[in-house]
């Protein structure tokens, strides 16, 4: 998580080791160059960088060469520092120098480092010491992305005795964007100076290292009471208002406060007052403040030096990076919680639409049932009067309940339709031959067709493969089709139906030359209870969408106002439906 | 009984009724119930028979259905009045909606159908009444 955290912010780990007054050279180990800083090149080399990868030997002049190869080599075999001592360094414009090296085994990101760092002759080794450390405290805070686990590593590293910058207490505060204030967030320390006894006696005993202090977390969050953590958890400074304030000016002029028996700390501060000194460092990515770190000793009360002020300031920076990236992670995590609830949101949106879409699409069907219903209980109705005038009229009578039969059968299967969509039911499969359907149904209103002046024209394709279907529901479509084409040519017309085989399926096309439809009028005709307005029960073509969408069949429809309407039925062919039907 | 109705149907001098509806049931329904009243009844699926209708026999009345097939009512209506302007015509549909249609007020009376027949009796006799067959 680290890594992905650091290519986030597009910072490398040893950013910050750039600005040190150490020379520094960071290799492979393949001994090739990583990185190293100005001062390296400026003060040793007397040449701009060489390229990232470039080998040791390449990148190194010749009096330096051999000894810190052999230094790094010596590093890498031990896995202890090694040092290269009284190198001289020449350059044409300047006396030469001496300048002691240690090479000092390290990681980034996981991969193995070799870390080559020279000052001048005298304070070097406390220096190099300085910068392992450094680097091993933030490579330790890099392995974590979670806020609290950053926050917990920092103040570990700047209390740990060993490993770490040893301060009796640390705490941080945090910048909150939105309500403009630094507010205390974590604090780790002793609470007292009994208690301050005990943890150091302990880890005389057994000392832990930096790793060991940060996986101590969980323990942390379980330990009660952390009357230090309470205390600054109420620390809260506006940003604004407090501009004077400590913490407040580390961070708005983003300098490291070095404070000594300052009166106005005990003001601010009350509650954590009663140590000699006490340290604030600014965490600031680039220009945004991130909060601060602030430390003190205390217990010890020891002094607090100006290489751990260097440090602890060196650090912060680091620190600020770490909690921007889990900042940043927590907001991407709750960013994404958010869009998933958007979305289920949305979903539960949709579902509300829908079941109010049904609910509209019921209202206008009931409507549109209420009109329907009227035609044939006026046919029923009055079909009964009829008889109940004139009993005796058998002629009538005979054909009244004919009448009455017919339409009664017609409102139950406006119920059935009503009640129970087709696609409820089960389809009985079978292999089936289209074309003695399609003739079926043609031959049932061939009469009909007749009476209107309707001519019938039929185009077969011979060999066509059995489809399967259902006949009896799929000889209802076909007759439901052919039954609206003659009531779209009341005065006559042609009608055709066609098969054919097209792609990987077979098509069954059924025109007229009727009155057709207008453009309104297309996208609505499979709906329920739609009519053109003139004629059917609208149920119709419903039924047809019905039994065709239960078999997965397809239909389009193509029409014109005056030239008349095509229908076109694809059914694709299953595997089994490759041979030829048989013979009607 | 059947005599009877001969009798009435065949009265020459009974009213005539062009009943205009799409729907062969209700048109034979309709049919032998007008007749029943004492009226003569010419039946006719649609506009266009009405209109041959109209000009072998002048009725006294035209009961016409909207909500045709082949031509809306409400156009027919237009072309029956147009030919005929003083033709009485009782509009007979089961959508009670037609009635805001302001073409459907040219109509002497607007009936939603039922299968109680008398509101469509009384507004026949009422465009009867109203205007009572020529001499001839």
């Amino acid at each position: 998580m680290s890594r992905a955290a650091t290519e986030l912010t597009g910072v490398c780990p040893c950013g910050t080791l750039h600005q040190v007054p150490i020379a520094w050279l960071m290799v492979d180990r393949d001994l090739r160059v990583i990185d190293g800083n100005a001062l390296f090149w400026d003060e040793l080399v007397f040449a701009a960088p060489p390229p990232v990868g470039t080998a040791l030997e390449e990148a190194l002049p010749e009096g330096l060469r051999e000894p810190i190869e052999r230094a790094a080599r010596e590093a890498m075999r031990t896995g202890e520092p090694a040092d290269a001592s009284g190198l001289r360094v020449f350059s044409e414009s300047q006396p030469y120098r001496v300048v002691d090296v240690t090479v000092t085994p390290t990681a980034v990101r996981g991969d193995d480092v070799l870390l080559i760092a020279s000052s001048g002759v005298g304070d070097a080794g406390r220096r190099v010491e300085e910068l392992t450390l450094l680097h091993d405290m933030i490579r330790v805070l890099r392995q974590q992305s979670d806020i609290d686990r950053v926050l917990f590593t920092t103040l570990t590293c700047a209390t740990a005795g060993s490993g770490g910058l040893g301060f009796n207490r640390a705490w941080v505060l945090l910048c909150d964007a939105e309500n403009r204030s630094l507010e205390g967030a974590m604090a780790l320390g002793p609470a007292s100076q009994e208690d301050a006894h005990r943890i150091w006696a302990a880890l005389t005993s057994s000392p832990r290292t930096l790793d060991q202090f940060a996986a101590a977390y969980d323990r942390w969050v379980a330990e009660e009471p952390k009357p230090l953590h309470e205390t600054v958890r109420r620390l809260r400074f506006s940003l604004t208002r407090d501009a004077g304030a400590l913490p407040v000016r580390a961070l708005i002029e983003n300098r490291t406060i070095h404070v000594l028996e300052t009166p106005e700390v005990h003001q601010e501060l009350a509650e954590l007052a009663g140590a000699p000194e006490l340290v604030i460092a600014p965490m600031v990515v680039g220009d945004a403040p991130r909060g601060v770190i602030m430390a003190d000793n205390l217990y010890s009360r020891a002094p607090i030096t100006q290489g751990h002020v260097r440090m602890l300031s060196l650090f912060a920076q680091h620190a600020g990076m770490a909690v921007e990236d889990a900042q940043l992670h927590r907001r991407m995590e709750e960013d994404q919680r958010r869009l998933t609830a958007a979305l289920d949101e949305l979903q539960e949106a949709q579902n509300e639409l829908l079941r109010t879409g049904r609910l509209a699409a019921l209202g206008e069907m009931a409507a549109r049932v209420a009109h329907d219903l009227r035609n044939p209980l006026v046919t029923l109705g009055g079909w009964a009067r009829v008889v109940q005038e004139d009993p005796d009229d058998t002629a009538t009578v005979t054909t009244a309940a004919k009448i009455i039969a017919e339409e009664a059968a017609n409102l139950e299967e406006l119920l059935s339709m009503l009640l129970e969509p087709f696609s409820a039911r089960s389809l009985q499969l079978e292999p089936v031959d289209l074309n003695g359907l399609v003739e079926d149904a043609l031959q049932m209103q061939e009469n009909r067709a007749q009476q209107q002046g309707v001519r019938l024209r039929r185009g077969y394709a011979e060999d066509l493969p059995t489809v399967r279907a259902d006949p009896a529901p799929l000889r209802r479509c076909l007759t439901n089709l052919i039954d609206n084409a003659l009531e779209a040519m009341p005065r006559g017309g042609m009608l055709s139906a066609a098969t054919r085989r097209e792609g990987d399926g077979v098509l069954v096309e059924l025109s007229d030359t009727g009155i057709g439809m207008t453009e309104e009028q297309l996208p609505r005709i499979f709906d329920a209870f739609y009519t053109t307005g003139h004629f059917g029960s609208g149920l119709g073509l419903a039924i047809v969408w019905d039994i065709l969408q239960a078999h997965g069949f397809s239909i389009d429809v193509r029409s014109e106002p005056g030239q008349g309407s095509a229908f076109s039925i694809r059914i694709p062919l299953g595997e089994e439906a490759a041979c030829p039907s048989h013979p009607t | 009984m059947s005599d009877q109705r001969e009798d009435r149907a065949g009265a020459v001098d009974a009213p005539l009724i062009l009943f205009v509806d799409d729907d062969a049931n209700q048109r034979e329904q309709y049919r032998i119930r007008l007749e029943r009243q004492g009226y003569r009844v010419r039946s006719v699926d649609g506009a266009d028979a009405a209109m041959e209708a109209l000009r072998e026999e002048r009725p006294a009345v035209v009961v016409l259905d909207i909500a045709m097939p082949e031509r809306d009512g409400l156009s027919a209506l237009q072309e029956l009045l147009d030919a005929d302007p003083g033709l009485p015509v009782v509009i007979h549909t089961a959508y009670p909606s037609y009635a805001d249609n302001f073409l459907a007020w040219a109509a002497d009376a607007y009936v939603v159908k039922s299968q109680d027949m008398s509101p469509l009796l009384e507004a026949v006799a009422r465009a009867v009444q109203k205007h009572p067959p020529d001499g001839g």
